[in-house]
């Protein structure tokens, strides 16, 4: 309450803009009973000290700081990038895993799977002949697999080769292969050929091919035959006769060949259930998912 | 805070921090070197001062350095601040409220500033100064009484 020993406390409250609605009603009720502290009243309020606004600081740019600029990365399309960062990661895995060395891995070494698996020349042989005779440079009418990038996912396009010869029918003794190199000159210059020869193989040489009629994937090569001039005369050998591989090898490249079209049905199905399933990350309260 | 956020502040509240310096010092070379430290302290500690709390973090450094420091070391002398910056609109008060106010003590001129030039209730005061609320509702008392009897005696001459 209002009194004439605590006016002046109200009205410098009032002046320094304290004093609460009913308090303030007070006060004018108070000043209006006693029109003598108008003046007084109106004094206090005259004691509020105005700002001005016209003297500022000169010196700012002394006090700024640098501003270290934080670089953002584009990260825009990120589920597209997703995407394509997964479906490397799948393709790199099934690759390890079919590349593994056979006796690692027991199953690859199964007869079974070996059946259905050849490893052939090619049924065209352009052999353009070069001087060095054993240089091939045929190339695929056309290639086996090829790659399509129009969509959000690589797709591999297969095309059915027929196997024309199995490779334990092509396949030389490791005895064989032995004697030619230590007693042969020549066969030594061959042997460096042949290896040239694969360090230019491409990789549409060797690919997947599914066999429509058991519904399987087989892989197969596409290699050419390789022409040699020897003094008897011309002869015409498999491109893989010709590789300094004893029969252990070979046969692991058939184990090879039966585990990448292993991993290529597997690969596929991972496929397939990638497109009808989610990924859903936590991050702290956020959820995020990415549906396929 | 980061380093653009500071510059936020700089821009932002150098000016208010240099007019109440000016008026609680009473000189600007004294003003100029509040203002400077102010924002030195501001910019050491920046990690530990949220950009909403920075106002309040500047004028506090700048009342203990421009009163307290200056008090201890018994160096002020407060003189009357430029006269070029008068409101047009009322000139005459303008220069006998700043002379009203140089008869108050740094501590009463300071609470004073900061009520009316930036606004602070008598909590937020409290807080700047280190005194609690009635102590500043009490300081503020007796500088209005000061300056209102002053302001009388001067219209009363006039």
């Amino acid at each position: 309450m209002i009194t004439w020993d605590n006016y002046e406390e109200y009205m410098i409250m009032h002046a320094d803009g304290e004093l609460k609605p009913a308090e303030e009603q007070e006060l004018m009720n108070f000043v209006f009973e006693h029109p003598e502290l108008q003046n007084e009243l109106a004094a206090f309020a005259m004691t509020k000290m105005i700002p001005d606004t016209t003297t500022t600081y000169s010196k700012k740019q002394s006090l700024t700081k640098p501003e270290t600029k934080t670089k953002l990365l584009p990260f825009g399309n990120w589920k597209r990038s997703a995407i394509a960062a997964s479906v490397v990661a799948l393709v790199c895995f099934s690759f390890y895993k079919a590349t593994e060395r056979p006796d690692k891995n027991p199953n690859l070494t199964s007869t079974n799977t070996i059946a259905n698996t050849t490893i052939a020349g090619t049924t065209k042989n352009n052999t353009k002949k070069q001087e060095n005779n054993s240089n091939a440079t045929s190339t695929p009418s056309t290639p086996v697999a090829t790659e399509q990038t129009g969509g959000n996912v690589a797709a591999v396009q297969l095309t059915v080769k027929t196997h024309k010869t199995p490779l334990k029918n092509t396949a030389t003794s490791t005895q064989t292969q032995k004697e030619r190199v230590a007693t042969s000159n020549d066969a030594i210059a061959n042997n460096i050929h042949a290896k040239d020869a694969i360090d230019k193989i491409e990789p549409s040489y060797i690919a997947l091919a599914t066999d429509e009629k058991n519904n399987f994937a087989v892989a197969v090569t596409n290699l050419p035959d390789v022409t040699i001039y020897t003094d008897n005369g011309q002869t015409t050998q498999s491109f893989l006769d010709k590789l300094p591989l004893d029969e252990l090898k070979k046969e692991g490249m058939e184990n090879v060949a039966s585990a990448l079209a292993s991993g290529y049905d597997k690969l596929n199905a991972i496929r397939h259930s990638i497109t009808e399933s989610s990924i859903t990350l936590k991050l702290q309260h956020k959820k995020l998912t990415v549906s396929f | 805070m980061d380093a653009k956020q500071y510059n936020q502040c700089v821009q932002e509240w150098a000016d208010a921090l240099f007019r109440f310096a000016c008026k609680c010092t009473g000189q600007q070379s004294d003003a100029n070197d509040v203002v400077q430290s102010s924002f030195e302290v501001l910019w050491q500690k920046r990690e530990d001062v949220q950009p909403a709390k920075a106002k309040a973090f500047l004028f506090q450094v700048a009342y203990r350095q421009s009163v307290d420091n200056y008090r201890k070391k018994s160096k002020i002398s407060y003189k009357e601040a430029p006269e070029e910056t008068y409101s047009p609109t009322n000139p005459d008060l303008k220069r006998i409220l700043d002379r009203a106010l140089a008869q108050l003590d740094e501590q009463a001129r300071a609470l004073v500033l900061l009520k009316d030039y930036e606004g602070y209730n008598y909590e937020e005061i409290g807080q700047i100064t280190g005194l609690n609320e009635s102590q500043v509702k009490v300081y503020l008392f007796r500088a209005r009484k000061i300056l209102k009897e002053y302001l009388v005696s001067v219209e009363n001459i006039i």
